[in-house]
């Protein structure tokens, strides 16, 4: 009993990998099967003994009411305070909007493009929000990128990939033996990785005391190079975020004797530029390469913005050289070709290399490039993961896959080997089929699509061949295919007149209609429910919403294109009175100039040198802009001349 | 200790002073008799600074500060600045914002350890509050207002909130900033407690208006009675003593 | 003064759960829940310290007058409210200022004694204290009620108020015409303006208070009847600092005395003029100028009103000579104009049958009407002496000496009762002030008067013969039905002097108006 309290006792705080209790460290074994487990549910962190200790006075509120969250201790919720998901909730309470859930959050955040930055300022909110779009872009990709690699493993499988899972789980024997203990295996050299036996001595190795905090008084950077560390940077986005952080922890001591570890950042740099084009999203460089340079104010802004970006940038890590390349591990996060060249590209006093054997990635999903976020990271990377699983459980799951692998591999073994050489008639004509169908789907071919079906007899729920060609992976059917590209007039005709079914779900377990990408085609599903009746599909279960007449979708149509043809006249009508309103003001102010000749009016709109220049070149041909250019230039150097010799 | 003053005929005593454990800084004004209430109070303990920012009197609105250090806005001169750099003792840092919302007491409201901030303050200004006052930073909204800094006093000791919050609210908060909190008025039911009054961990000073029983909140709440200037705390059992052996 | 607060009531109501004190109250100190709470003031405090209706008066005045028992609605109207009803809670109200500032909830009156002279109004009102509080609370104001004359009154107490008066005169010695006018004036309102009417010899008065109302009325007159109008001015005073003259204005307007009917001999070089008409002619209506007819060869011609007062000619005979002749024979010439009919008549005068056999012959316009055996009205030009110059340049001329027939037909005279009393349909009167009435005592009117009164009642008859008799008259008027009462009493003489009143045209009920005002009236009394 005493043994076991003792335990729990040890997994109420948060573990830290450079810091693990000596107890713990020295039973520590690496875990024989490294099965990937299954995500810790439950960290197992408790408040502090401390806490208890706290005055009465003090509440110790166990739930944030407004993002109904509930939490253990002061930390915890410190730091979902300063979450993005109660960040958001802030906003939307102050807007008047509902708050979200946590769940209801990260379902959300793939779709929000809502800025939930700390910068309100009407000029930042947008880019923020192209950020936000982003990273949450990004973030799906990866998302879908898992899930396509997971399938593939499943499907070729054979090999375990012991070498890709991120976490390396240990045991211990003071722990009980359903707890394992995870750790990423970034942390480790390349060449501590590669001998995973010796894992185990190189974290007993890396264990170092923790340091009392300075006091206030030469809290002045002062970085010391002695004490092991690392560098982490994320970019993207304009957004810049750099930490030096030393892997020794440091202890704090709090108002009322709370100790506190905290990680000690020995420097910390974070930079924002304006450079992801607006509502388009992507850099103006890469927009720049492939669409050739645009002329816009918001353009140059940008390009000068990443040029800006890329010296800070430059500049601060020839400031850290010295840290950075005594420092134990890089991990960057850099997406792009333009993000990269920023850090690795060839430049004087590069201080990252591309092939620097430190540099890790991330081994989980990150956001905005932000303090915030590499604070997060870094504990991420450093807490051991407790996981709790039930043993006889899991081996139990484990032989049930390992039949079933079995029994996969068998057919799966030879089935490679004979694709290529001979495909059977039927796949051959359903290959055919399938490039023939997709063609005609593509093309919104109609009544060809529908004669090519009656012809070769095949119904419309007819599913495309290869299975596993990543088309097929999310239209395996027409009417998937049909949706996805909304191509409303061969939904509604494979509904009707082909009677598909549209209740059939894709590899990723959506319906047709949950492709649909416009109202359109949504409009086709419903009305075509409407055709059919209630009863002739399970609805439902396609997902498509409440019936609709044609007239009706059509009459909506009509009002709304009314209402926008009147908006765009009343826009027009606005425009019209502001130019006209402007020109009244012009003239009156070219009036008022008139009247006090040689006098500046304060209030007109000085116009700077550039704006004048580009009004003297506006239509001239590129040859005469040049002429014009040079004749400039010539007499600006004469300009310099005779001031030099007047000096 | 709470006492009560008045600025030319306000009562808004926080909009025309800012007191931290390490310094104050008091407006301008006509007639020194604010000024002098200060001085009786704090004289020979911490630096007053008679200030203006921006050419302005309501320096209790546009700054904020506490032991470590103090935030100006950036319409702050460089000669106020100055003077200011001249008057704080050297270990206090100060740092002019470059902040959209300029009037940093009413969107700021922090003691020595935590600050409680606007939700639409910008990521940058967050960052040099964190790093200039030595506190943790947290967007929060006080009984549904954003403007934390002005419906809320906070000391190391307490805080004391906007009448209308939650008790819930409250709670939160106050685990948040591990301080006792409690809702409360000031100048006779006025509910900007921020800009009504300055406290700092043994002094406060309010409106001429309050009420005793607003006093009185305010001196629990604040455990100003127990404390000594200087803010070492800790001072209540031993007074006691000390006053018993003096027999 | 009494002021009663009601309790105060949250915004949120009264809630179900046990209400958590959060804070105390900022005055006295009592734990009340802060979330709920106005300003950290309990409702008890909230009570005593707060009151909304603060500003408003507690007192007022009314204004009444005493004539007319209407009340004064500033600036300027009066209206007419009951006591205790609710226009006088309105205007009460109204005289409150700062009660627009809250909400009324509720107000009514306290009784009072009328004669106390005083108005109790009790009223409740809500207002919003603090953010999400409101108070209701309830007060009295009382009204002291003044007496003040209202303008109207005084208008009628005072002489002389007229500022501009318009004199309207026709020189002949019967009043149709201005009976006539009279009903075109109410048909069209044009007395509105008018303080007062006076009846003068010859016609009327009319009293403005301002010359432009006078000078409606000018232009009204001119745009219904021939009439000739001069202005005249009496400075009243003057001040000879600004120049500013106060001055009375009179409109003269003068009528042509010529009526329908009359018989005119026009000068023979007018007649000329007017198409080389007849100048023994007959008036057969009076617009806005003087139409004349040939009877004897149904030629038509206007005067215009400047033509005739360029030069103007008296009237030869009037309504009053006409006599009383029986057709004897009647053939239609087939020629007719409008509504006359050319014919060709043998006539004799009714006195002179069965004394003699004269017998005239005549040409006439009334060849539609008019049917042997049938009384006629006309001139006997015949046996008349004219004393006038045109009759005598006519008859001396030897163009047209030789046409003046020995007599005139005007109109058939239809043989009814000398009074029918009861006529389906009636016109209205104008109330008038004849300038002698404060001299005159009813009892000993002078034989004058009486003879005055007799002819006023002749001609009014004559004038409503003329309406029965003439529709185009009758469509220019408004005429009403009668009183149903006074025609159910009379039914049983109605029936008797049916037969007798047998062919005198009637007036179709369709044309007459329901007069409401009348009803009104008579359902008081």
């Amino acid at each position: 009993m005493v043994d076991s309290t003792r335990i729990e006792e040890l997994l109420k705080r948060p573990l830290y990998v450079y810091d693990l209790p000596l107890e713990l460290l020295a039973t520590l074994t690496a875990k024989s099967g490294n099965e990937p487990l299954i995500e810790p549910t439950s960290e197992a962190t408790l408040k502090d003994s401390e806490a208890a200790a706290q005055e009465s006075a003090i509440a110790n509120s166990t739930s944030c009411a407004l993002c109904n969250v509930s939490y253990h201790n002061v930390q915890e919720q410190r730091s979902h305070v300063r979450s993005d998901h109660h960040r958001y909730n802030i906003k939307a309470q102050l807007r008047g909007n509902a708050p979200l859930d946590e769940i209801q959050f990260t379902k959300a955040v793939g779709e929000l493009d809502e800025s939930i930055s700390g910068s309100e300022s009407s000029e930042s909110e947008e880019d923020d929000a192209d950020a936000g779009t982003d990273t949450t872009l990004t973030a799906l990709l990866k998302k879908q990128a898992k899930l396509s690699e997971s399938n593939e493993e499943d499907e070729t499988v054979a090999k375990k990939s012991v070498a890709k899972n991120p976490l390396f789980w240990l045991s211990s024997s003071s722990l009980p033996s359903n707890k394992s203990l995870g750790v990423y295996r970034a942390i480790f050299s390349t060449a501590e990785q590669d001998e995973p036996d010796h894992l185990v001595d190189t974290i007993r190795k890396k264990q170092l005391t923790p340091v009392k905090a300075r006091t206030s008084k030469n809290q002045v950077q002062a970085p010391t190079t002695s004490s092991p560390h690392i560098f982490m940077c994320m970019i993207g986005g304009g957004h810049f975020a750099a930490m030096l952080v030393s892997l020794a922890p440091e202890i704090h001591r709090k108002q009322g004797g709370i100790e506190d570890r905290q990680a000690r950042v020995i420097a910390h740099k974070t930079f924002h530029r304006y450079t992801t084009r607006r509502k388009q999203g992507g850099s103006q460089s890469a927009s720049d390469a492939s669409r050739g340079a645009a002329h816009s104010a918001g353009s140059s802004l940008r390009r000068y913005n990443e040029a800006a970006l890329e010296k800070d940038i430059r500049e601060l890590l020839a400031d850290w050289r010295q840290m950075i390349d005594s420092a134990e591990l890089l991990f960057i996060r850099a997406t792009g070709k333009t993000n990269r060249k920023i850090l690795f590209d060839k430049h004087d006093g590069q201080v990252l290399k591309q092939n620097d054997p430190r540099i890790r990635g991330f081994p989980f999903n990150t956001r905005r490039a932000t303090q915030g976020e590499l604070m997060r990271s870094f504990k991420e990377l450093t807490r051991v993961k407790v996981s709790e699983i039930d043993e006889a459980a899991l081996a139990a799951a484990a032989e049930a896959e390992a039949a079933k692998q079995k029994q996969d591999s068998k057919p799966s073994i030879p089935r490679p080997q004979q694709q290529k050489p001979k495909l059977s008639k039927e796949e051959e004509a359903a290959l055919l089929h399938t490039s023939q169908i997709q063609a005609l789907i593509r093309r919104s071919k109609v009544p060809a699509l529908m004669s090519y079906l009656t012809n070769n007899s095949i119904t419309a729920s007819f599913t495309f061949q290869p299975a596993d060609s990543p088309q097929n992976f999310r239209c395996p059917t027409p009417i998937h295919l049909a949706s996805n590209l909304d191509a409303p007039a061969v939904v509604t005709a494979l509904l009707v007149r082909a009677q598909a079914d549209p209740t059939i779900v894709n590899n990723e377990g959506r319906t047709p209609f949950e492709l649909a990408g416009d109202r359109a085609t949504r409009d086709a599903f419903r009305i075509a429910r409407h055709e059919l009746g209630e009863s002739r599909w399970d609805w439902t279960a396609a997902k498509v919403p409440s019936a609709v007449s044609k007239a009706d979708v059509e009459s909506r149509a009509e009002r709304e294109r009314k209402a926008a043809e009147e908006e765009e006249t009343n826009r027009r009508k606005a425009g019209l009175e502001r130019l006209q309103k402007e020109d009244a003001e012009r003239a009156a102010l070219k009036a008022q100039q008139a009247q006090r000749p040689g006098g500046r009016t304060l209030g007109a709109v000085e116009k700077t040198a550039a704006e004048k220049r580009d009004e003297e070149t506006r239509g001239m041909t590129p040859e005469m802009r040049m002429r014009l250019e040079r004749e400039r230039r010539a007499r600006a150097a004469e300009e310099r001349m005779k001031r030099m010799q007047g000096r | 200790m709470a006492v009560r003053a008045q600025f030319e005929n306000s009562n808004e005593v926080g909009v025309f002073a800012r007191l931290t454990n390490s310094y104050a800084i008091v407006a301008v004004g006509a007639s020194e008799n604010f000024y002098s209430v200060f001085e009786s109070e704090l004289q020979d303990v911490i630096p007053i600074c008679h200030a203006t920012i921006a050419g302005t009197r309501i320096v209790g609105r546009l700054t904020v500060g506490n032991r470590k250090g103090l935030l100006v806005p950036t319409t702050t001169t460089d000669q106020e600045l100055q003077h200011l750099r001249n008057t704080l003792p050297d270990d206090v840092k100060i740092q002019r914002i470059e902040e959209r919302l300029s009037a940093l007491g009413n969107v700021i409201c922090c003691n020595d350890h935590v600050a409680i901030v606007h939700p639409d303050l910008e990521r940058e200004t967050e960052e040099i509050i964190a790093d200039v006052l030595g506190v943790e930073v947290f967007r929060q909204t006080v009984a549904d207002n954003v403007l934390t800094g002005s419906y809320m006093a906070l000391s190391n000791q307490g805080g004391i909130v906007h009448p209308k919050t939650s008790i819930r609210d409250q709670d939160e908060l106050s685990s948040l900033l591990q301080v006792p909190l409690v809702a409360g008025s000031v100048n006779r039911g006025s509910p900007v407690v921020g800009a009504g009054m300055v406290v700092n961990d043994w002094l406060a000073i309010t409106g001429l208006d309050t009420t005793a029983t607003e006093l009185s909140v305010i001196e629990s709440v604040f455990r100003l009675g127990e404390m000594a200037p200087g803010g070492a705390g800790g001072a209540g059992p031993n007074k006691e003593s000390i006053v018993e052996s003096f027999y | 003064m009494s002021m009663d607060l009601d309790a105060a009531v949250p915004m949120t109501g009264m809630q179900d759960a046990p209400i958590a004190a959060t804070i105390l109250c900022c005055n006295c100190g009592s734990p009340i829940d802060g979330t709920t709470s106005a300003g950290a003031l309990c409702q008890d405090c909230l009570r005593l310290n707060v009151d909304v209706s603060q500003g408003i008066q507690r007192e007022g005045t009314l204004h009444c007058c005493r004539d007319c028992e209407r009340w004064l609605q500033p600036p300027n109207s009066w209206v007419v409210a009951s006591p205790e009803s609710k226009e006088l809670l309105a205007v009460c109200l109204r005289r409150l200022r700062g009660l627009s500032k809250v909400r009324i909830i509720d107000a009514s009156f306290i009784w009072t004694e009328p004669h106390s002279r005083r108005i109790k109004v009790k009223i409740t009102i809500q207002q919003e204290a603090f953010q999400g509080t409101i108070i209701q609370q309830t007060f009295e104001v009382e009204y002291v009620v003044a007496s003040q004359q209202c303008d109207d009154c005084k208008k009628s107490y005072t002489h002389n108020t007229w500022r501009a008066s318009v004199q309207v005169r026709q020189k002949v010695p019967h009043k149709r015409t201005f009976l006539y006018l009279e009903q075109l004036i109410l048909k069209n309102g044009a007395h509105k303006d008018t303080v007062n009417i006076k009846e003068a010899k010859d016609g009327l008065d009319f009293f403005f208070a301002q010359r432009n109302h006078a000078e409606k009325m000018v232009d009204f007159l001119c745009s219904v009847v021939p009439c000739k109008t001069k202005k005249s001015q009496e400075l009243i005073s003057m001040d000879i600092h600004t120049s500013t003259k106060s001055y009375k204005f009179s409109f003269s307007v003068e009528l042509i005395p010529i009526c329908k009917d009359d018989l005119v001999a026009l000068p023979i070089k007018l007649a000329r003029q007017l198409g080389n008409i007849s100048p023994l002619s007959l008036c057969y209506r009076v617009g806005t100028s003087v139409n004349l007819l040939d009877p004897s060869t149904l030629q038509t011609s206007d005067v215009p009103t400047n033509t005739y007062w360029r030069s103007p000619f008296r009237t030869l005979a009037d309504v009053t000579e006409l006599k009383e002749f029986i057709i004897l024979d009647i053939e239609p010439t087939g020629h007719s104009v409008g509504k006359f009919h050319l014919a060709e008549a043998t006539v004799a005068r009714a006195s002179d049958l069965g004394s003699n056999d004269i017998t005239y012959f005549t040409r006439t316009h009334l060849g539609g009407v008019l049917h042997v055996g049938d009384s006629v009205l006309g001139y006997h030009i015949s046996g008349t002496m004219f004393n006038d110059e045109n009759f005598e340049a006519i008859e001396a001329s030897s163009q047209y000496s030789s046409t003046v027939p020995d007599v005139i037909l005007v109109k058939k005279f239809y043989a009814r009762k000398k009074k029918p009393k009861n006529r389906a349909w009636r016109i209205k009167r104008m109330a008038r002030e004849y300038e002698d009435e404060a001299l005159a005592a009813p009892q000993q009117k002078s034989r004058r008067e009486e003879q005055e009164a007799n002819r006023l009642e002749e001609d009014f008859e004559a004038f409503l013969r003329d309406i029965e008799e003439d529709q185009e008259l009758r469509q220019t008027l408004d005429l009403y039905k009668a009183r149903k009462q006074r025609v159910s009493d009379d039914a049983m003489d109605e029936d008797e002097d049916n037969e007798s009143d047998d062919g005198v045209p009637q007036i179709n009920m369709d044309e007459l108006l329901d007069d409401f005002d009348e009803l009104n009236m008579h359902d008081e009394e």
